[in-house]
């Protein structure tokens, strides 16, 4: 992994509305405990990756997004290659941020995903 | 001539504050002149047993008029006397009398919920009941009272409760506002096919109309479009939707219009977030939504609404160079607005409790404010109040 290793993020189809994805999908939920779940895209491919998380898994994704190392470093957050539960797997940690620093990284993080475009998907929403 | 008011209906909701009855409850209000009338003409009959026909022109006699005066909405409706009779020589007035205090006596029956059978009401005056009311939104009523011991509010309600106990069993008719998606189209003989929440399919026959507002829709979209439907419907005594009966309006929504996002939140099953997210209660929807409602320009930027992990829901905005979010929390009731300056880094933070009627207000100027500045402004997340 380097600075310029994509990190893939999945995206649930309810933080997706047009095309436009929520900056949600890049702060972490009470359940991630501070600590955002990527996969290391120098290690996966982003398709593997959601043919992983939504075919073996069960879990819902309407596509994947990705940000580098370096954007995660830029707004100081630590970027920790803990392999677990998968290899490739990355937790982007958020902890000692307030909620409103939260906010400000997870609107930057979000446009740049965006800007980087999709890497699988997003499949058309259902509703 | 004089008049001799019979009753008068108080309208007491939001929509009557400025004093005005919208002209869609006219309908209702129209609707007291079937009851009157054919509760007038079955106490005649019973009166007079051995007549085998009413008096010529018994109708036209209890022409019943409206006039209004000032409170929230009061409607005065009276029979108009004839200047040559001498007060309280005309016998129509104590029969109308007589009809108005029969329906009010079944309201009060249905009002004070007694138990034992309802005073019986002519079977030709149910259609009128039907209408009366019908209009009425969930917080409104009509206020109707005869001296000082009778006062009824009539609400949504009462008039089910009413309409249940008529012979039969006959479906209710209701004013709706349904959002719905398109599941299908039968031109030829104009039935829209509408696919509910819960997956149910009712139908509505619209007419030309309504079917050129509707725009061309091809079989794919099924399922998909999305569709404000405004009418009158039947439902059965569960409130469950029949069919539309009426059609008044048709009116295709993009899938980015509030109204749908608010539907498609309102939809999510508990445990939406891979078995762990909740979905947003009912009060916090219908603030949100009266909320969009009142301070989100129609030709402004949309929010997009997503979901929280905590029941809650997040509005976000991209005008011009601005990035606005503003999180409506379940867990602390707070309206937690976030403005992000693209250009400067700019962070502009406020926090209103939900619970604040007033402060919400502001933080909705704040955002019309936002809006009709397109972003543009540097200064503009920072102009609205205390942050």
């Amino acid at each position: 992994m380097n600075s310029q290793t994509p990190l893939l993020r999945q995206i649930h189809p309810s933080f997706l509305k047009g095309d436009q994805a929520s900056t949600q999908a890049f702060r972490p939920t009470p359940k991630d405990k501070d600590r955002l779940s990527f996969d290391d895209g120098d290690q996966i491919s982003a398709q593997a990756a959601w043919i992983r998380y939504t075919n073996e898994r069960g879990l819902q994704s309407v596509g994947v997004l990705a940000v580098a190392v370096q954007q995660c470093e830029g707004e100081n957050l630590e970027v920790d290659p803990d392999g677990v539960p998968d290899p490739e797997h990355v937790s982007v940690n958020f902890a000692g941020k307030t909620n409103g620093q939260r906010r400000t990284i997870s609107k930057h993080l979000r446009d740049f995903a965006m800007a980087r475009g999709w890497q699988v998907g997003p499949e058309e929403a259902t509703e | 001539m004089t008049k001799e008011i019979l009753l008068e209906p108080h309208f007491e909701g939001e929509r009557f504050h400025h004093h005005t009855l919208p002209l869609s409850l006219l309908r209702d209000v129209e609707a007291l002149q079937g009851i009157i009338l054919e509760i007038a003409k079955d106490n005649y009959r019973e009166a007079h047993p051995t007549l085998k026909r009413l008096p010529p022109r018994f109708s036209d006699r209890y022409e019943l008029h409206m006039s209004a005066r000032q409170g929230s909405f009061v409607a005065e409706i009276a029979l108009i006397q004839d200047h040559e009779l001498l007060p309280g020589c005309d016998p129509r007035i104590e029969q109308a009398k007589h009809a108005r205090d029969r329906f009010l006596d079944v309201l009060v029956h249905f009002q004070q919920q007694h138990q034992g059978p309802p005073p019986t009401l002519p079977e030709a005056a149910w259609s009128y009941l039907e209408k009366f009311g019908r209009g009425l939104k969930p917080e409104e009523s009509i206020r109707l009272v005869r001296g000082e011991t009778i006062e009824v509010k009539f609400t949504q309600e009462l008039r089910r409760r009413l309409l249940l106990s008529r012979p039969g069993s006959q479906p209710l008719t209701e004013e709706v506002r349904l959002l719905a998606k398109v599941g299908g189209l039968v031109l030829r003989e104009r039935i829209l096919s509408l696919e509910l929440g819960d997956g149910r399919m009712i139908t509505a026959v619209i007419n030309d109309q309504q079917i050129r507002d509707l725009g061309p829709v091809t079989v794919s979209e099924f399922g998909k479009r999305w569709v404000l439907v405004k009418g009158i419907a039947s439902l059965d005594a569960n409130q469950h939707l029949l069919r539309i009966e009426e059609a008044e309006t048709v009116e295709p929504l993009d899938a980015l219009d509030p109204l749908v996002q608010l539907e498609q939140l309102r939809q999510l099953p508990a445990g939406w977030l891979d078995g762990e997210g909740l979905p947003p209660g009912r009060e916090l929807m219908s603030l949100v939504g009266q909320w969009l409602e009142e301070h989100q320009h129609d030709d402004g930027e949309p929010p997009r609404l997503y979901p929280t992990a905590e029941g809650g829901v997040e509005a976000e905005w991209r005008i011009g160079r601005l990035d606005l979010s503003i999180e409506f929390d379940a867990s602390s009731y707070m309206a937690e607005w976030h403005a992000l300056d693209l250009d400067s880094g700019e962070v502009d933070e406020q926090q209103v409790s939900l619970r604040d009627g007033s402060g919400l207000k502001a933080l909705g100027v704040k955002l019309q404010r936002v809006l009709a500045d397109g972003g543009t402004k540097p200064s503009a997340a920072a102009e609205g109040g205390p942050a």
